[in-house]
């Protein structure tokens, strides 16, 4: 909530009371003396000045002037010219002795509001005159607050300023000592802008609910209350309730202030309306360019991993090609290896990234699922990534259960939890497959001692270009990619998928697959393929047909 | 005039994740020209900087007399390695050469930023890096000197 200290006005006409502020400029004493006293007998405040000098001396805090034509050594005509190059210039009513129609043109083209003869029985017409001309004024100092406002609604860019404004403006619009920005918030108002001081019956208002509850779109009309004035403020697009609630000084509220109260808050409405728009739009920006940036890394990071390998092959390659000849034979056997190794990885690499293209793409095709008995699956899918497990020590622990599943997204998500689990585990160190079934479903977990992850890792492990921009600081080689494929696989399969980790200590990912309806009987895996075959049981008991995996 | 003698063997720590490239890196040092190597070798940013500061399994080793440092690497990134290393008063006189195989403006310019003494790119072929290695090691050993490693 803000607190904001009254500003000035940015006019002196506009001002919190009602009491007409004159300045009577007058060469003539006798003259002064009688208008002064007949203006303070209709209430108004009443300052004097003889010349020109001492009158534009004398403006601050003047609603209105009476300017005599007349003046020692200078026209009427120029002192109302210096008035009006005040900031806050008051409006001037041009007096004079003659009444020529001449001096009465030239007066108001020079911008007087009114003219005024110094005839007979002038001094009785003098009050009204001069609050004719204040209503004048008035209407135009509000006109003004208006026209600001309106500027507002297609300029205000801050949140915090808007407030400001809007609150400042209903209180010089409407001459109030305090006025309050009221928005909803969980379901009941909240104060975000005091302007003047806290009213005692604040809380009273925030209790209250009537005119919160308007469809959107609709406007409530403000109205009054012990003395305040609530104004709704209209919600449509999506805008939060808001209510403008404005307490006054002396006297009470006037119809024409309920119909400007209800203009304005038509304008504030609007004015916050196109700030949440534009917020909106910042905001989608913003996410627009964190996925561009995040693509761009995920670029960089992608061209490291595939020179990385690329490097060694050619490096290897080159090597044997001057050195063979001199090298022992165990020597050129270790680089004829390694120069497999990494063109498995290679491999490895660019088959992922074909199948995030294709993700990406949305082509996927939609898989069939069939009922497979997990442990055959699960153990087929260990016996593929035999040789990268080689050096570990891999415990299985699988129930027997069928599972609903696609035999291929599922032998590739068991092979790259198992690769990633190599990946950040020391050499020798232990791997244990579990499933335990959960519900209609089960689980499996690859548990790894491996290096971990922090929280903030694990929350994003599995966006699709997190790997690869935290790489660039923490990479242990491979794409990055797998564990993003792993969560379209498993989404594929109508499972989902976790991770459990602490650094230092290890990593437990984990995916869930239905189980098959009891009643359904499991298709055979053909062992060390991708193919597989449907029984006719399978096809007869539940399958959606249609299905070739390939 | 004070002279300083040039050590009769450079013990150089490699800290390079990647085995392949390692395999490359240290062969390329024990066949340099004119100068006795002596390599230790790091996987990881954590292991060089226990290393360096002689604790953990690394207790009791000598210094190194200049480090080779991969930027890409598990557990403590080089760079964080670079910047911990330099920000040191006593440990920021080694040395340091980053070696990666990217050649990316943001990865040198923050390479430098953060204290490296030089930045080279990786090679492919074990006559290539050596090629590289050797121009390395001519630099600090002929035409420049080391210092002591702190003790």
């Amino acid at each position: 909530m803000i607190e904001l200290t009254p500003a000035s006005p940015p006019t002196a006409s506009v001002h919190a009371g009602a009491t007409i502020r004159v300045l009577v400029v007058e060469d003539s004493i006798d003259h002064q003396m009688l208008m002064v006293r007949r203006l303070r007998a209709a209430g108004m405040k009443v300052t004097a000045a003889s010349n020109a000098q001492d009158a534009l001396a004398s403006l601050d805090g003047v609603d209105l002037v009476l300017l005599d034509y007349r003046l020692p050594g200078t026209s009427g005509i120029e002192v109302l010219e210096a008035i009006q190059q005040r900031e806050s210039a008051p409006s001037v009513i041009m007096v004079t002795g003659t009444g020529s129609i001449d001096v009465a043109v030239d007066a108001m083209r020079a911008g007087a509001i009114d003219y005024l003869a110094k005839g007979a029985g002038y001094l009785d017409a003098l009050p009204e005159v001069v609050r004719r001309a204040w209503r004048h004024h008035d209407l135009a100092a509000r006109a003004t607050e208006l026209q600001r406002l309106a500027l507002l609604v297609s300029s205000a860019t801050d949140r915090d300023e808007l407030f400001g404004e809007i609150v400042s403006g209903a209180r010089r619009l409407l001459r109030a000592s305090s006025c309050v920005l009221m928005l909803g918030r969980h379901g009941r108002l909240t104060p975000v802008t005091v302007l003047g001081p806290t009213p005692d019956d604040l809380n009273e208002v925030l209790a209250s609910d009537r005119g919160l509850d308007a469809g959107a779109g609709e406007v409530v009309a403000p109205w009054t209350e012990d003395g305040r004035m609530l104004v709704p403020l209209p919600r449509d697009g999506g805008m939060a309730v808001g209510m403008l609630a404005v307490w006054r000084r002396d006297d009470g509220y006037g119809e024409g202030d309920l119909e400007l109260a209800r203009t304005f808050a038509s304008f504030a409405g609007m004015a916050l309306r196109n700030l949440r728009q534009r917020e909106l739009e910042l905001q989608l920006v913003d996410e627009l360019q964190q996925t561009v940036d995040a693509r761009r890394d995920f670029i960089a990071s992608i061209s490291h991993e595939l020179r990385t390998p690329l490097t060694c092959i050619s490096g290897f390659a080159q090597t044997l090609q001057e050195h063979s000849d001199v090298m022992p034979e165990e020597q050129r056997a270790d680089m004829m290896q390694r120069i497999m190794r990494n063109a498995g990885d290679l491999h490895a690499l660019v088959d992922d990234l074909i199948h995030l293209a294709a993700l990406d793409r949305g082509h996927s095709a939609p898989v069939a699922l069939r009922p497979y008995p997990l442990d055959t699956l699960v153990r087929q899918c260990i016996g593929d990534a035999e040789e990268i497990l080689a050096d570990r020590v891999v415990t299985i622990d699988v129930p027997h259960d069928v599972v609903m599943a696609d035999p291929v997204l599922l032998r590739r998500t068991v092979g790259n939890l198992l690769t990633n689990a190599v990946k950040f585990s020391a050499s020798g160190s232990r791997i244990d497959v579990r499933g335990t079934i959960d519900g209609g479903r089960v689980r499996v977990e690859v548990q790894d001692q491996g290096i971990g992850l922090e929280p903030r890792e694990a929350a994003r492990v599995f966006d699709p270009f997190f790997r690869a921009v935290g790489s660039v600081a923490n990479a242990v080689r491979g794409s990055g990619i797998g564990l993003a494929l792993v969560k379209e696989y498993v989404r594929t399969m109508d499972g989902a998928v976790g991770v459990s980790s602490e650094p230092g200590v290890g990593s437990t990912f984990w995916f869930t697959l239905l189980l098959a309806p009891t009643n359904v009987a499991p298709a055979d895996v053909v062992p060390g393929s991708d193919q597989t075959q449907m029984q006719p049981e399978a096809q007869a008991a539940g399958s959606t047909g249609g299905f070739v995996a390939s | 005039m004070m002279t300083t003698t040039v050590p009769d063997t450079i013990r150089i720590l490699v800290a390079e994740d990647n085995e392949d490239h390692l395999y490359f890196i240290t062969r390329a040092l024990e066949g340099l020209d004119g100068v006795q190597v002596e390599v230790d070798s790091v996987r990881n940013g954590a292991d060089a900087l226990d290393f360096v500061y002689r604790r953990g399994e690394f207790v009791g080793r000598q210094r190194p007399h200049m480090i080779l440092l991969d930027l890409k690497m598990p557990r403590v990134p080089g760079l964080e390695v670079l910047s911990q290393l330099k920000s040191d008063p006593e440990l920021r006189s080694i040395p340091i050469t980053v070696l990666s195989s990217s050649d990316r403006p943001e990865d040198i310019d923050a390479s430098y930023r953060n204290g490296t003494n030089t930045y080279v790119v990786k090679r492919t072929g074990l006559s290539e890096m050596k090629a590289g290695l050797q121009a390395v090691s001519d630099y600090w050993t002929d035409v420049a000197r080391l210092p002591e490693p702190p003790l």
